[in-house]
């Protein structure tokens, strides 16, 4: 096995914030951040179109909140924003002729609202507090949003929340050490299950939750300084029942309290901790194959089917694991044949889940004093490989560009 | 000299065995009159945050009934299932396992009835979980009123 070389770098320090910046969320066609903080404002950061000037302040979303911004997400559609607020309410924004306004205001938590997401579906909006419930919204006529159901499952303050990328499920986390699945039963939502206890939860504050982009796995940080990877498995039921369980448990690599956590495209985790830093992880194995697989299609074919297809490849080639023969031939199709090559993909992937799940995870990297205090969050963008964002306790928005192998074959 | 002794260890242990009967008679004792005490003052708030709930429906089924078009008819879905909740509720069924959860569902839609209102847990007179600790100060005095009686409340509407 070659020896993989990965690293961050820095790229731009985005200031403009006078307070901790507590979130970060990139629009889906990827264009713009936006960063919300406890100086109770979302700044909108967007590219120069002047090559080489980098990212600057678009606009600035003030004047709504009465206290820290703790959360902002856009609308899957990226026309609206949602920005969760300690003054207890949600606050709907959206871009009306290059001015962002406020349409819509969501009031009902007792208390500090900790989150917001919205579904990939666009047709529900999430969001959980410290009155310890998680409040599920529905998109009503005319940008109206009503209260559809609220949760009192969790025992303590809800610190985040995270949705299925295609399926109506929703993961919440806690103080109170669990992570709840909350899936839709017509109208209401139940829990389906929660991840806690000895030996599998975490044993203390799970601070984040975030799906992998293909949906088949679960990543949780805590405050016990660990992160969980959880694969999420189906029934064959109608209609199909999630069930998730343990399938990696990294510890070691934090001194501190991990807060945040984001998946990127090609199954890379990043996290940012209490200790300043921000740390990279990933599964050498797979990301080997991938790799060789990347390398190799772009020698031939459409190097634009690598970044979706990859991770459908590299299980692919993981169901040959370990010991086996690659199978010969395997390479990524171009985009008019993809259909069918995930097709052939999805199909091995029942087996190549347990390789996946076995390959062994791996901290590649890891950058001490990204920040001047706590990392906040840290979200990779949806499309450029490698573009990672992260903000801090220090009110700075970073940039970083992470390098590793099979980078140079697959770069776009 | 073995009597000598062996009387003196079994002075020991039967001074013993006296104090773990009288601590566990006296345990029993007081653990019973604490459990009975505490009963009552969980019952007591279940007993009125459920009442609640059932006294909100009971009101918002009259008022749509008087002014029609008063409640948004969105809401109907959760009022029929606070109904329905509030008809199984087990209130004279302290160890059933559903008491926890039905309550919790109970809170869930009433908060998202009030929600659907454009009103808060304060403007209702709040009897939402946090509040629960807060309305017990009164409860013994209710509570013994309301024990002599045996007929069911009637939760019917």
């Amino acid at each position: 096995m070659a020896t993989l070389a990965h690293s961050l770098e820095p790229l731009q320090t985005l200031e403009g914030h006078t307070d901790r910046v507590w979130h970060l969320a990139w629009s889906p066609d990827g264009t713009s951040l936006a960063s919300c903080s406890g100086d109770r404002t979302v700044r909108i950061w967007q590219q120069s179109r002047i090559e080489g000037r980098g990212w600057r302040c678009a606009a600035v979303l003030e004047d709504t909140h009465t206290k820290s911004i703790r959360c902002c997400c856009w609308s899957p559609g990226g026309t609206h924003l949602a920005t969760a607020s300690f003054d207890g309410t949600t606050a709907i924004w959206q871009l009306q002729g290059g001015i962002w306004e406020e349409i819509s205001k969501l009031e009902g938590h007792e208390n500090e609202v900790k989150a917001v997401a919205w579904s990939p579906c666009g047709n529900f909006l999430a969001t959980c507090g410290r009155d310890k419930s998680v409040w599920f919204w529905e998109r009503g006529l005319g940008d109206e949003y009503d209260c559809m159901d609220v949760k009192h499952g969790h025992s303590q303050d809800v610190k985040s929340i995270a949705w299925h990328p295609s399926r109506e499920l929703l993961a919440s986390c806690s103080y109170d050490n669990s992570i709840k699945l909350w899936a839709n039963d017509e109208a209401d939502w139940v829990c389906v299950q929660t991840l806690e206890g000895a030996a599998v939860g975490h044993s203390s504050t799970v601070w984040s939750v975030a799906f992998s982009r293909d949906g088949r796995k679960l990543a949780s940080v805590s405050d016990d300084c660990t992160l969980r990877v959880w694969s999420v498995e189906w029934s064959e039921g109608c209609p199909p029942e999630p069930h998730c369980s343990l399938a990696a448990c990294i510890s070691g690599h934090h001194s501190r309290c991990i807060f945040t956590v984001d998946w990127s495209a090609q199954g890379l985790i990043a996290t940012g901790d209490g200790a300043n830093s921000i740390k990279l992880f990933g599964q050498p194995s797979l990301l080997e194959t991938a790799a060789a697989a990347a390398a190799a299609a772009a020698a031939g074919s459409d190097p634009a089917a690598n970044s979706s297809s990859g991770y459908i490849q590299q299980a692919a080639d993981a169901a040959a694991e370990p010991g086996t023969p690659q199978p010969a031939g395997e390479q990524p199709a171009p985009a008019q044949q993809q259909n069918g090559e995930l097709y052939d993909a999805a199909a091995a992937a029942a087996a190549a889940a347990a390789g996946d799940a076995a390959a062994a995870w791996e901290c590649l990297c890891s950058v001490q004093q990204a920040h001047d205090a706590d990392v906040n969050c840290v979200r990779w963008h949806p499309s450029r490989q490698g573009l990672l964002a992260s903000a801090g306790d220090d009110g700075l928005v970073k940039l970083w560009q992470y390098k590793g192998l099979g980078q140079a074959a697959a770069q776009q | 000299m073995d009597d000598l002794f062996d009387s003196a260890i079994e002075l020991e242990q039967s001074h013993i065995q006296q104090g773990a009967r009288d601590g566990k008679r006296d345990g029993m004792r007081t653990g019973l009159a604490e459990g009975r005490a505490l009963g009552l003052q969980k019952g007591y708030e279940i007993g009125m945050e459920v009442g609640h709930y059932a006294g909100c429906v009971r009101m918002w089924r009259a008022l749509q009934q008087q002014q029609p078009g008063s409640i948004p008819t969105k809401l109907e879905r959760s009022i029929a299932a606070m109904e329905e909740c509030l008809l199984q509720y087990p209130l004279y069924k302290p160890q059933d396992e559903e008491l926890h959860e039905l309550l919790e569902q109970l809170r869930g839609k009433y908060k998202t009835v009030l929600a659907g209102l454009g009103l808060s847990a304060a403007d209702y007179g709040s009897s939402s979980s946090s509040a629960a600790g807060g309305s017990g100060s009164g409860s013994s005095s209710g509570a013994a009123a309301a024990s002599g009686g045996q007929q069911p409340v009637s939760l019917a509407f």
